[in-house]
């Protein structure tokens, strides 16, 4: 294609990112309830908010009376949960609820 | 991978291309060059690509910016095909280390990427090194800079209030890319203070924020303009960082100064971290530091740097004032690359 004939119909590039293949996600069963549950939260490192989510922790226990509640910590804001982290959470608790503090 | 047709986009002319690019999301609030497929490919043949090449892999966000990916982003922010290889190093080498290319991409901080050219690519491509350092005015200066930026919002979604939670942004976002002024720099050239040749053409990026304006317009040695970078340093703007890495751009009036008095690089890297610092309990009260305050904070005096390395020094910007420059930088470690060496 020359450069004229371009101009007459201009084919533009998606300069967007590629997208990488993504596993499949699935929401864990949430019939029965709450209590006695295992709940984890998970928060990134950042200053205060191991502060939060220990008093969110806290009141959830006291609103839905969880079995066990656990926390785990992200050892850096800007990376992902390292595995063995991950391999806790999974094997741990039912469900998690992880949050951004700053 | 999406698939080819997905990849294409046709408009009627150039004019409507342009506000094709805004309506798609495309640019960064600046109107850009379209990226058309044959002024993509002219972009991948100089570097030598088949658009197929992986070079960036931000997997926590699922999405790799490709070569052509990278060629459509240097065409819109009006790079010419010469200055792709500059591109490619400098997204090979936010690679190396690209767990942090997330920080760069969302922080509250709002970062940018810093380019340092050394190197012949300084003449062979016209980056600047002098008067308006940090622009506008030179194109690649600003294309090289600006394509950086397009790649992160284009290939990563980092976009202002949704990945990107940078709280104040920076006009540094927009294009961040500067070259040294070797020739009348009384030190050897970054580079070669970081194991390069001195022939050899490389790029230097940092994860880095706005250049800092010291000026010192009435002091006649050295040691006041050190003590006027080290007072920058030990404000509440840059102090929250210590101790981190830096890049010092020292005026051309500045450097005559410095050489004319006898100082090193070495020498103005160590009197650097032994005039800036602060005491943790200071920094605490001040708010720059966490709390709470412990016995013996007052004693624990903090340094820009943890060794003088970390503290890179570099000629640049114009002769008509009396000015020098810092720029902090994040955790991400600054890295230093051949162009074309991948």
């Amino acid at each position: 294609m020359t450069t004229a004939e371009s101009m007459s119909r201009l084919r533009l590039v998606n300069p967007k990112g590629t997208e990488l293949p993504q596993s499949e996600f699935h929401m864990n069963d949430r019939s029965g309830g709450l209590a006695g549950k295992r709940l984890g939260l998970m928060e990134n490192s950042k200053a205060n908010a191991d502060k939060l989510l220990h008093e969110l922790g806290s009141i959830l226990n006291e609103r839905h009376g969880f079995a066990e509640v656990k926390y785990f910590s992200k050892h850096h804001a800007s990376l992902p949960a390292k595995q063995d982290v991950i391999d806790s959470i999974l094997g741990e608790v039912d469900y998690l609820i992880t949050g951004v503090g700053d | 991978m999406t698939s080819s047709a997905e990849r294409h986009v046709e408009t009627a002319d150039t004019i409507e291309a342009i506000e094709e690019c805004f309506r798609l999301g495309w640019t960064d609030g600046l109107p850009v060059v379209p990226p058309a497929d044959y002024k993509v490919r002219e972009m991948l043949s100089v570097a030598g690509l088949t658009g197929e090449e992986e070079l960036l892999n931000l997997d926590m966000r699922s999405r790799v910016i490709t070569s052509e990916n990278a060629a459509a982003n240097a065409v819109m922010a009006g790079c010419q095909a010469e200055y792709f290889p500059v591109l490619v190093t400098a997204l090979k080498t936010l690679e190396e280390e690209r767990n942090f290319v997330n920080m760069a991409a969302s922080s509250t901080s709002s970062p940018s990427i810093l380019m340092v050219l050394n190197g012949p690519i300084r003449d062979a491509l016209g980056i600047n090194s002098r008067d308006g350092l940090f622009g506008p005015g030179f194109r690649a200066n600003a294309s090289i800079g600006r394509a950086v930026r397009l790649c992160f919002m284009n290939g990563f979604d980092a976009w202002p209030g949704q990945l990107d939670r940078g709280t104040m942004g920076t006009p540094a976002k927009y294009t961040f890319c500067i070259a040294e002024n070797e020739e009348t720099s009384p030190w050897e050239p970054l580079h070669v203070s970081r194991g390069f040749d001195a022939s050899d053409s490389v790029v230097t990026v940092a994860v880095a924020y706005n250049p800092v304006s010291v000026p010192n317009s009435y002091g006649h040695t050295g040691r006041q303009i050190l003590n006027s970078i080290c007072d920058s340093l030990r404000s509440a703007t840059l102090v929250h960082r210590y101790p981190a890495q830096w890049v010092i751009v020292i005026g051309p009036e500045h450097a005559l100064t410095l050489q004319g008095d006898g100082w090193s690089r070495r020498d103005i890297q160590d009197f650097l971290i032994e005039n800036s610092g602060r005491s943790r309990a200071e920094l605490i009260r001040l708010g720059s530091k966490q709390g709470p305050e412990r016995p013996g904070d007052e004693d624990v005096i903090m340094r820009c740097a943890n060794h003088p390395d970390d503290i890179l020094i570099m000629h640049g910007g114009g002769t008509g004032g009396r000015y020098s420059a810092i720029i902090d930088t994040t955790g991400y470690r600054i890295r230093t690359r051949k162009i074309g060496d991948d």
